[in-house]
């Protein structure tokens, strides 16, 4: 009976981890398709499709699953992490984990003016500057779109995109 | 697979598999299994993991089960709504898995869809995924993953069920007496019971486990519901419900030691936007764990080949122990097939009709029910039935009947029946604001009839002719929702039986509160009562225990009252955590007015003329005994408390841990056997014989003057035999523990732990053998079961299923065989 209460405790933690690895599938696939609706400056439409995750995420190895056989538009998709926000050099989007939002002024700073779509993950980062930012509804994978932060950064979006999500302004 | 394959394939087997006997069914269904089998290997040309160019995927029209076969490039081709919508089923947020999983919907409890964890009574629900990943071999077996269920083994797949115990009521009985006659079980609310003698031939149900759809168990009293029978409480088995158009065939085979061999297929198609329609068929063997029979007169062992050279008679009362006849294969545990036809026609969400037909055939050997020399007796069982229900708007219709032909002790004289069942019932259903209103009426009509094989001017059958019990009713329920958080409940229902010749009240008050979203707490009373049974209130038989000596006359009672449960519970669910969900129920149960044969008269035949010439006289010419059903002042006290925990740790793994303790006592209980009063009644009339005796040998010769003497003597209940105890034949403690893994996408592995307490069954059989002992003692027993699939394409999968896996032998029931393991390989197809 011991045996069988220890295994089931391994089990909980394990299936717990698990269900948050579903997540971070689906907001790797999020990611791909918010490419779809998003359009950047001509200038950058060639060249790898670069995106930036700032320090270590589970998102990664799922980002670097849809690169392999995914491109937007010609592009092949290049995932890189940047361990600091000095380090964060030229690239499309730019993730930032939850563990690292309170980064994200820091962020703004270094990356302004450049055409960068920053992708955040904690709750209340749509108003602060962010494009986007994934939420949780319960469990159901959301997310916020902030257009005029995305149309301040010089691209374009889709309305789709905004209908789909949840606006914040 | 395309629409004329299938076609041609199920031409060829329904058509012609339900008209030949069950071996060839088998046989064909595997040529159709491995047919089918070989149509689809050519189809693997296009694997499931293509890229999704050649097929758009309409993902609002899968149901989960398709989403979750979905690979990732599948994912990756979706638009993003699509894409969304998917996120959201896929991932299961903890409510949406706790919906599933643990507060299910359920119907039979309020007669109308609502969830579990706002149901008024105590219920468990068995959803058909829960059923099919347990391994569970039948309907009964499956009973063992529900709380508050006793559940044993007698012979390999013959169980003895119980809700809360209430065992073996009065001890010292026959085994009838130990069966369950106080649980009213249903299929899609048509009550499929014995009212001979009462009870449930499970081997008799006509559908398999692949055509439920899911299992409602109400514990406690329910007649104020589904009417007489419903005492301890009600087990409702819901068949499936087509989806979608397309043709659909699924089922599974299994085999296994002990000759074991479970086979099901059911077809299901759609027809147009209101027309759906499903067939189904099912074969069960298994044969006994043991080969030896325990004889009672002998108090050992033998094997069928002793038995066989002992009880060969073929005349007289011992004709009928006569083993070959009584057992033509003594190897056979059970062995049935059924067949199943279901239409369901829906002209919008107000009207609907359903109609249902089957047949079944089984035979059995298991416990028999009344005084035999052996434990072990064969039961046939061969019946059909129509069931129709309609609902246009708020009313609710069922009609359904049943025939067949019933041999419920293969060879004993009396108990060979034909029974026809009718049930018809109207319910409405209206709604003001928060009350809701259900009023209804219904109708039953049984008949069992035995003189086809009984002759009855010899009194040799238990009914010698057609007997009827009949009765109508009426009944009301009322919903009551107060302040959003209040719900008060009450139902009447009044029953008029042809015999007795009265009118029987039940009823439940039920009051329920939601402390908040999470947590509620309910309080019920109720009181149910037992319907008659044709035995009961009919038998006018005579046994001949010595043919043309020895005569009992076994009489009915057409007068009693009928047994009769009050139930006050104490219930109360919270979800503890959005994963966990934890029930409480304590419960404290009253049944009396319970019917027992009683003797009470015996007469002894003397001619004592011999005397008058010097001769002597040896014993009577004959002894008539009589006995008549009666109701016993015996009461049955029980207090309990179920405790169920429901854990869904992640959309991979779920697990149930529950147990019942209870503590069940017996109030006036007449502890001596009806043999032990024959022998008073004996021993009293052999006193006046001998009181003349010694006149005449004192020289009063009195006595001759009219030389033929009839000595009687009467007895009721001799007082100093009344004793108070506990019910020893009800555990107190028993349990399980369900654990759901699925690890991958196509691999489940489920294990299910069932456990009981020990147990001591006294019956009064053995005392007609002069045995030392009443008393039969049933060990504590866990059973181990565990079932690992594995999908091999798409919903296709194959399996290992173990049933008690341990191999722990120890026998489950009072006399019966040894239960060993089952282990068997399977193959579940679905397309």
């Amino acid at each position: 009976m011991k045996r069988i209460v220890l295994l089931l405790l391994f089990c909980l933690g394990a299936g717990w981890y698990n269900l948050n690895a579903q997540n971070e599938k689906f907001k790797a696939l999020f990611m791909y398709n918010f490419t779809k609706y998003i359009e950047w400056p001509p200038s950058m439409r060639s060249g790898d499709f670069i995106i930036g995750v700032l320090g270590n995420s589970p998102l990664t190895p799922e980002l670097n699953n849809v690169s392999k056989t995914q491109r937007v538009g010609n592009q092949k998709i290049t995932v890189v992490t940047f361990n600091s926000v000095d380090q964060i050099s030229q690239c499309h989007i730019l993730y930032i984990p939850a563990s690292k939002s309170s980064m994200l002024p820091q962020v703004n700073a270094i990356t302004a003016g450049k055409n960068i779509l920053i992708v955040t993950d904690k709750s209340g980062l749509a108003s602060q500057g962010a494009g986007l930012n994934y939420i949780l509804d319960g469990e159901r994978l959301k997310y916020e779109v902030n257009k005029s932060s995305i149309e301040k950064r010089g691209l374009a979006v889709n309305s789709t995109l905004i209908s789909l999500g949840v606006e914040v302004k | 697979m395309n629409i004329t394959e299938n076609d041609v394939i199920l031409k060829f087997t329904l058509l012609n598999a339900f008209k030949m006997k069950k071996n060839i069914f088998y046989y064909l269904f595997l040529i159709f299994f491995f047919y089918s089998g070989t149509l689809l290997n050519g189809q693997e040309a296009t694997p499931q993991t293509q890229p999704t160019q050649q097929k758009q995927l309409n993902v609002k029209e899968m149901t989960k089960e398709q989403l979750m076969q979905l690979n990732y490039d599948d994912l990756l081709a979706l638009s993003f709504d699509d894409l969304i919508y998917v996120s959201n089923k896929f991932e299961m947020s903890s409510d949406e898995l706790l919906e599933f999983f643990l507060n299910k919907e359920i119907t039979s409890a309020s007669k109308r869809a609502e969830k579990s964890i706002n149901s008024p009574l105590s219920t468990t629900v068995i959803s058909r995924e829960e059923l099919l990943n347990s391994g569970a071999t039948s309907i009964p077996e499956a009973l063992r993953l529900v709380p508050g269920m006793i559940v044993r083994e007698k012979t390999n797949g013959n169980y003895d069920v119980h809700i809360r115990g209430n065992d073996n009521i009065p001890p010292k009985g026959m085994y009838v007496y130990s069966e369950n006659s106080i649980t009213l079980v249903m299929i899609d609310g048509r009550p499929v019971y014995n009212y001979s003698f009462g009870g449930l031939f499970w081997e008799s149900l006509p559908i398999g486990i692949n055509d439920v759809d899911r299992i409602e168990v109400i514990r406690g009293p329910s007649s104020a519901l589904y009417g007489p029978n419903a005492v301890s409480g009600a087990i409702n088995i819901i068949t499936r419900t087509v989806e979608g158009n397309k043709l659909k065939i699924d089922g599974s085979v299994q085999a296994g030691n002990a000759n074991s061999k479970i086979a099901e297929v059911s077809a299901a198609i759609g027809l147009g936007k209101k027309l759906k329609a499903r067939v189904s068929g099912n074969y069960t063997h298994f044969d006994r764990f043991e080969k030896d029979f325990y004889d009672f007169e002998d108090n050992k062992y033998y094997s069928a080949a002793e038995m066989d050279t002992l009880k060969s008679a073929t005349y007289g009362t011992l004709a009928e122990e006569n083993f070959s006849k009584k057992f033509s294969d003594p190897s056979l545990a059970n062995d049935h097939y059924g067949a199943n036809a279901f239409l369901n026609f829906t002209q919008n969400s107000n009207i609907s009709a359903d109609l249902a037909i089957g047949t079944q055939q089984s035979e059995i050997i298991s416990n028999s029910l009344g005084n035999t020399t052996t434990p072990f007796s064969g039961r046939t069982s061969n019946t059909q039935y129509v069931d129709l229900k309609t609902t246009v708007y708020g009313f609710h219709a069922q009609a359904n009947y049943l025939t067949g032909d019933q041999f419920v002790q293969k060879n004993y004289t009396g108990w060979h029946i034909a029974p026809k069942v009718f049930n018809g019932s109207l319910e409405y259903e209206k709604t003001f604001g928060t009350l809701t209103l259900r009023p209804g009426v219904s109708y039953q009509n049984t008949t069992y009839d035995d003189s086809k094989w009984s002759d009855a001017s010899k009194h040799a059958g238990f009914l010698n002719g057609l007997k009827t019990i009949n009765s109508y009713a009426y009944f009301l329920r009322a919903d009551y929702k107060l302040m959003d958080k209040l719900r008060l409940i009450g139902a009447v229902r009044a029953d008029k039986y042809n015999k007795p010749d009265k009118t029987y009240f039940t009823y439940q008050f039920i009051s329920s509160y939601d402390i908040n979203e999470n947590n509620v707490i309910r309080a019920v009373y109720s009181q149910a009562n037992r319907g008659p049974f044709i035995s009961d209130t009919y038998a006018d038989y005579y046994w001949p225990i010595i043919t043309d000596y020895y005569t009992l006359h076994y009489e009915g009672n057409q007068n009693m009252k009928l047994p009769t449960m009050d139930m006050f519970e104490l219930g109360y669910r919270t979800k503890l955590a959005k994963r966990v969900m934890v029930e409480v129920e304590a419960f404290h149960s009253e049944m009396k007015n319970i019917i027992f044969f009683t003797p009470d008269a015996m007469t002894m035949y003397f001619n004592l003329s011999p005397l008058s010439s010097g001769g002597t006289i040896t014993g009577p010419d004959s002894i008539v005994g009589h006995g008549q059903y009666q109701n016993l002042d015996i009461k049955s006290i029980q207090n309990g408390i179920t405790l169920n925990v429901s854990v869904i740790v992640n959309q991979k793994l779920n697990l149930k841990i529950f147990g019942t303790y209870q503590a069940s006592k017996l109030k006036n209980v007449y502890d001596r056997t009806i043999w032990q009063d024959f022998d008073y009644l004996k021993n009293n009339c052999l006193t006046q014989f001998y009181a003349d005796i010694t006149k005449i040998k004192g020289g009063d010769y009195s006595p001759l003057a009219d030389p033929t003497k009839e000595y009687s003597a009467t007895c009721n209940f001799l007082k100093d035999s009344i004793v108070n105890e506990d019910n020893k034949s009800t555990p107190s403690f028993y349990g399980g523990i369900i654990v759901d893994y699925t690890p991958t996408k196509k691999l489940n592995i489920n294990s299910n732990i069932y456990f009981y307490s020990k147990q001591k069954i006294e019956l009064g059989v053995t005392d007609y053998y002069n045995s030392s002992s009443n008393m039969y003692n049933i060990d504590p027993k866990v059973i181990v079961n565990l079932k690992v699939s594995y999908k091999i394409w798409k919903e296709n999968s194959v399996f290992f299923n173990a049933r008690n896996l341990l191999n722990d032998d120890k026998r489950e029931f009072a006399y019966m065989d040894i239960v060993k393991g089952t282990y068997m390989m399977g193959l579940n197809f679905s397309f």
